[in-house]
């Protein structure tokens, strides 16, 4: 219990930090600008030159895939700066001075970086359902349709985005640029991951179980699909295929659990930094400027008192 | 109530001693550390805090290696490191209740300790303003109160007034000498006037070593009837410091009033003064770093 007070103080104190900058408000009108694209079909999920109806199922399914997508790269890059914050401020000395265990305090950081990534999901899923009525092709609204998609894709997959971003600050080497550019390979290797393995589980992002469910609708309700599926940002004209229907992900237990499983490899990611982080050590962290010795120590207590009359020599001092 | 330091080194990467073999035992009091800027003050109160580990060394409190052991001092340590930053968007009420659920408070005794403590550091007022709008005096009043919130037995303040205005400066040595007591406090510093007003024992270390420890009349014996006062035209004043250690000057209408530390008098017109621990201070630092060219160690 004490344990969980701890964490949950970390949390708060660290998302409220955040959330009471103005570089906050920017990051989340960067979310409500991603809800415009999509609404506005600037972001769009094609099936070769086609889309859905704009129906709570396809909306959700698209929004949550957006929001998977730009903030699993970009959110990162938002988020990673929890511990350096205090790293910087020497906050982090104070909490090395105390019992805090090194697993509590990146959980609670953890949970900060989550909590601030899904207000951002919030937003785009308030967008999500604002779409569906301003569009107006289909005014029959399913709150499990729209929503699903946003808490079975899209929150595991910025769960693992918080804790790629915690772990990557427990790292020396990568708590700089050369993290921050390979951050940009590893997620583009992670939304390919099941294309390159043909493992369908190695999917952090969901776009595949979306992909495996919509996919096959379209070849049945789309007259010469030929299996395109794509998130772009749109430049070229797109049809409405208007006879074809989806009625979204079938979440089944086994899909849940894999979604589950990724939180859970989140969570393990963390545990994992708790391993390397250094609790704000600076012999760990860098190396200290200072004097550099010359000849072997000689450790020497000057019995100054009161035999001590060691003047300096003319223009020693 | 017992803090050993027992042979205590730190060896950094890149083979950078920062300190070397440095003992000293401490009991309640002030402890006034003393030295210049990168002489391994905040490295010896680091280790002392728990937050980097002695390359060689032990440190025993209560006769516990916090090496081995560091939540037994932990849970009575109160710190506030060097150059102290805050959650600019928090409020003291607010960073104080997080800094209290992270030392072990429950959200009962945390709240009356905060209520307690703004008291004490004359910030009641403020308690609910954001910590970004508050002056540097106001952040370090608020870096003390979170150093006490666990009432520590083990208090350790690194050069906790620099960057404050006087007026800042003596509130704060006051707010000091008011926490001593029943607990070893630390005060590390490269001002000798804050360890003038609140120690009760003073350190010196240079070039990551103890110099000298002991109770500030004895240091101030070190240099009884050597500090003299001579009045030179200011053309005069570098020869005089070439020859001489000279502590401080003030430009006068007669001339420049030097403070010479010196076995005997300067100049067959000086006057003998009374000396000042930044007298007995220099001589002390000036002693050792000439002892240590002769050694050849530096």
């Amino acid at each position: 219990m004490r344990g969980l007070r701890i964490v949950y103080a970390i949390a708060r104190a660290d998302f409220l930090e955040r959330v009471r900058r103005y570089s906050y408000l920017v990051t989340l009108l960067f979310a409500v600008y991603l809800g415009y694209a999509a609404g506005t079909g600037k972001i769009s999920l094609r099936l070769g030159d086609y889309r859905g109806v704009y129906t709570s199922a396809w909306i959700g399914a698209m929004v949550s895939l957006v929001a998977t997508t730009f903030l699993s790269l970009v959110g990162f890059y938002i988020v990673k700066n929890a511990v350096d914050r205090d790293r910087q401020t020497r906050v982090g000395e104070i909490l090395a001075g105390t019992p805090l265990t090194k697993v509590s305090y990146l959980l609670g950081k953890f949970l900060s970086n989550f909590a601030v990534l899904v207000s951002m999901v919030a937003v785009l899923a308030l967008a999500a359902v604002a779409m569906q009525f301003f569009a107006a092709e289909d005014r029959t609204f399913h709150a499990e349709g729209l929503l699903l998609p946003f808490l079975f894709l899209t929150v595991p997959a910025i769960a693992m985005t918080a804790a790629m971003a915690l772990l990557f600050e427990a790292f020396r080497f990568l708590r700089g640029g050369f993290g921050n550019v390979l951050w940009f390979f590893l997620w583009a290797f992670g939304i390919g991951l099941p294309g390159l393995t043909g493992l369908p589980q190695l999917d952090p992002s969901g776009l595949w179980i979306v992909y495996q469910s919509m996919v096959p609708a379209a070849r049945a309700g789309i007259p010469g699909y030929v299996d395109s599926f794509s998130l772009t940002v749109a430049d070229k004209s797109i049809r409405v295929a208007t006879g074809f229907h989806w009625n979204g992900v079938e979440w089944t237990a086994g899909v849940i659990v894999s979604r589950l499983a990724w939180t859970a490899v989140a969570f393990a990611l963390v545990l994992c930094g708790a391993w390397f982080f250094d609790r704000f050590d600076p012999a760990r962290s860098r190396p200290k400027s200072g004097w550099r010795e010359r000849a072997p120590p000689r450790p020497r207590i000057s019995p100054l008192f009161p035999q001590a009359r060691g003047i300096p020599a003319p223009g020693v001092y | 109530m017992k803090l050993e330091i027992e042979n205590v080194s730190k060896t950094y990467r890149g083979k950078v001693e920062a300190l070397r073999s440095f003992s000293l035992e401490l009991g309640p009091g002030v402890l006034g550390l003393l030295g210049p800027n990168g002489a391994g003050k905040s490295t010896l109160m680091r280790i002392l805090a728990t937050i980097t580990r002695p390359s060689a060394g032990r440190v025993l409190w209560n006769g516990t290696d916090i090496n081995h052991d560091p939540d037994t001092l932990r849970t009575v340590l109160g710190y506030l490191p060097q150059d102290f930053g805050i959650y600019p968007n928090l409020s003291a009420v607010e960073f104080l209740e997080y800094l209290a659920a992270v030392k072990g408070l429950d959200a009962a005794s945390a709240r009356r300790r905060i209520g307690e403590l703004l008291e004490l550091v004359n910030l009641a007022d403020a308690a609910r303003r954001l910590l970004g709008g508050f002056s540097g005096g106001m952040r370090q009043r608020v870096g003390i109160a979170q150093a006490l919130l666990n009432d520590p037995q083990l208090l350790i303040v690194d050069e906790p007034t620099a960057g404050l205005d006087p007026e800042e400066r003596v509130r704060f040595r006051n707010l000091l000498s008011e926490l001593a007591g029943e607990r070893i406090v630390i005060l590390s510093t490269h001002i000798v006037s804050d360890v003038e007003a609140v120690a009760t024992d003073i350190a010196l270390i240079a070039q990551g070593q103890l110099v000298v420890h002991g109770i500030p009349e004895a240091l101030l014996a070190g240099v009884s009837g050597r500090v003299w006062e001579v009045v030179v035209p200011s053309g005069e004043l570098p020869a005089l410091r070439q020859d001489h250690l000279v502590s401080s000057t003030a430009h006068r209408n007669d001339g420049v009033h030097a403070r010479v530390v010196a076995d005997a008098a300067p100049r067959p017109e000086a006057r003998a003064l009374e000396p000042s621990l930044e007298d007995a201070y220099l001589a002390t630092l000036a002693a050792h770093r000439h002892r240590a060219a002769a050694e050849g160690a530096v």
